[in-house]
């Protein structure tokens, strides 16, 4: 058994070697089986760490994505395009006190616009259902019930569902295994039966309807990404467990969407509300975008200082430089308009 | 597993991964000799594909379960088909489902507190003294708890991967070599 590459092991699971290296690689494990286990053993290490790896490195794709000259703008093409009129014309904004002279659509910024298509693999989604708050206890054997819904609605591995029967509790699950709409469960509290309702943490449910809006915003269905971020920003009002800033980033994208349906009043009204609640980069991209709102409204001297706001909130954070381009590309639209 | 052995399960992940586009230029590009004048390296990387081809191979095993059972016209043991993902139109949150992630985690947990720590960060792609200067230790000693380390969560994942019917890479080391024969 010839000694493991530990090096180039090492270098995988960071995500560093080449394309060339890694074929390398490949090409040797496939003479040496104790390297090809070992090697499927550090892949699986590293992708099942990739989602975490992705929430936490939003920034860091976004910064990826400034390698491309035009990122900034062709991020905020993708919610434009994405976006789809609705069948019933838009409200009216009000009157402005100055005639604009011709405003180009602003960039938007929102947290969720680094999806990549292609990276991820999701089929039509919407067909899916979309995540539901409770479900159904369907089998019960030995200390064992299998449940009606599953990851679709945010359960995962040792999460816990209550149980309730006539809205009172019974008893709890521990998920032990979870498919896409389906779950396994060991009863830890109480007896339970076929019939039983569960009921999903609201702070679970609130995410569980965050990353569908997410998923249909990137396969282009905005109306249903806006329906389930208003369902999840309602539903925080029942997750005290969810963290303010989530729902600031959730309403945020919201208003984003309304920009681009041009419903002026109600992107305004919801992001002021992202603002009292945003925290880190989204604080910036708030500002930005009701920077965005205010100029399409014509109010110049407004947009300015919400941009001028945006800039000096996103300068703080190197991670923001992608946002910071979008920014000064926002305030030296307005000068030219002028 | 079900009535295929295992070395016929690999050569239909195989298959299945050379009919899907995306599989097939990484299974080619990395495991094609010689490699094509004009090949392009894919998009997928190598973790990417090895993480496919691994939960293909799970599905394939999961599925001739089911239609052995089907075909005895004996319900499948839960316990069976919940060792495997369902048909989730998410394919690699399929190939890597909770389960797995559930395992990689808990042998992460069980490496000594520098270790994991250490690596955690170098999955986050963070480079070796910038490691040693979060962590406020000297590079050399985070190298060795991440050469020590990597050897180690490796070990420990092959090992609950190894205790999976038919899920060996082997398997599909043995099917890929046999595709580009």
């Amino acid at each position: 058994m010839r000694e493991l590459p530990v090096e180039s092991l090492d270098r995988l699971l960071a995500g560093e070697l080449s394309r060339s290296e890694e074929r390398r690689l490949a090409q040797d494990a496939l003479s040496d089986p104790d390297l090809f286990e070992a090697l499927t053993a550090a892949a699986l290490t590293r992708t099942a760490r990739e989602p975490e790896l992705k929430r936490r490195s939003r920034r860091s794709a976004a910064v990826v994505a400034a390698l491309a000259a035009a990122a900034a703008l062709v991020l905020a093409v993708a919610y434009s395009r994405s976006s789809s009129r609705p069948s019933a014309p838009p409200p009216v904004s009000p009157p402005v006190a100055a005639a604009p002279a011709v405003i180009q659509q602003p960039l938007l910024l929102a947290a969720r616009l680094d999806v990549v298509p292609g990276q991820t693999f999701r089929a039509d989604v919407a067909q899916s259902r979309e995540p539901r708050p409770t479900g159904v206890i369907v089998s019960v054997r030995d200390e064992f019930a299998d449940v009606d819904i599953g990851s679709l609605d945010g359960l995962t591995p040792g999460g816990a569902l209550a149980v309730l029967r006539d809205g009172r509790p019974v008893g709890r699950l521990t998920m032990t295994a979870v498919f896409r709409e389906r779950a396994r469960g060991r009863v830890d509290r109480g007896a339970v039966q076929p019939g039983d309702r569960v009921d999903v943490d609201p702070a679970v449910h609130v995410r569980a309807l965050l990353d569908q809006a997410g998923a249909r915003r990137a396969a282009g269905d905005v109306e249903g990404a806006a329906r389930l971020l208003q369902r999840a920003i309602d539903g925080f009002d029942r997750a005290p467990a969810a963290a303010p800033a989530e729902r600031g980033e959730a309403l945020n994208e919201l208003g984003v969407i309304q920009i681009n349906r041009r419903d002026l009043t109600a992107a305004e009204r919801t992001l002021n509300a992202a603002q009292s609640l945003a925290a880190g980069p989204t604080r910036a991209r708030v500002a930005n975008n009701l920077g965005a709102v205010a100029a399409l409204k014509g109010d110049r001297a407004a947009a300015e200082r919400f941009y001028r706001l945006a800039d000096s909130l996103a300068a703080t954070d190197p991670a923001l430089a992608v946002d910071r381009q979008a920014i000064t590309k926002n305030l030296a639209s307005l000068q030219t308009s002028r | 597993m079900g009535s295929r052995d295992p070395e016929a399960a690999a050569q239909e992940a195989i298959r299945r991964s050379l009919a899907h586009a995306s599989s097939r230029s990484a299974v080619e590009y990395y495991f094609r000799d010689p490699l094509p004048a004009d090949a392009e390296p894919p998009a997928w990387t190598l973790a990417q594909l090895l993480g496919w081809l691994h939960g293909v191979l799970r599905f394939v095993v999961w599925e001739d379960g089911a239609r052995a059972s089907s075909r005895r016209e004996t319900s499948a043991s839960i316990d069976e088909l919940i060792e495997f993902p369902d048909r989730a139109p998410s394919q690699l949150d399929v190939v890597i489902d909770a389960e797995l992630r559930a395992i990689v985690h808990e042998c992460l947990t069980r490496l000594s507190d520098e270790r994991r720590t250490a690596l955690l960060l170098r999955l986050q792609g963070a480079k070796y003294q910038e490691i040693a200067k979060r962590l406020d230790m000297n590079e050399k000693t985070v190298a060795t708890w991440l050469h020590r380390g990597t050897l180690e969560l490796i070990q420990r994942v092959r090992e609950r991967m190894d205790g999976r019917p038919g899920v060996a890479a082997s398997s599909s080391r043995e099917a890929v070599k046999v595709s580009h024969a």
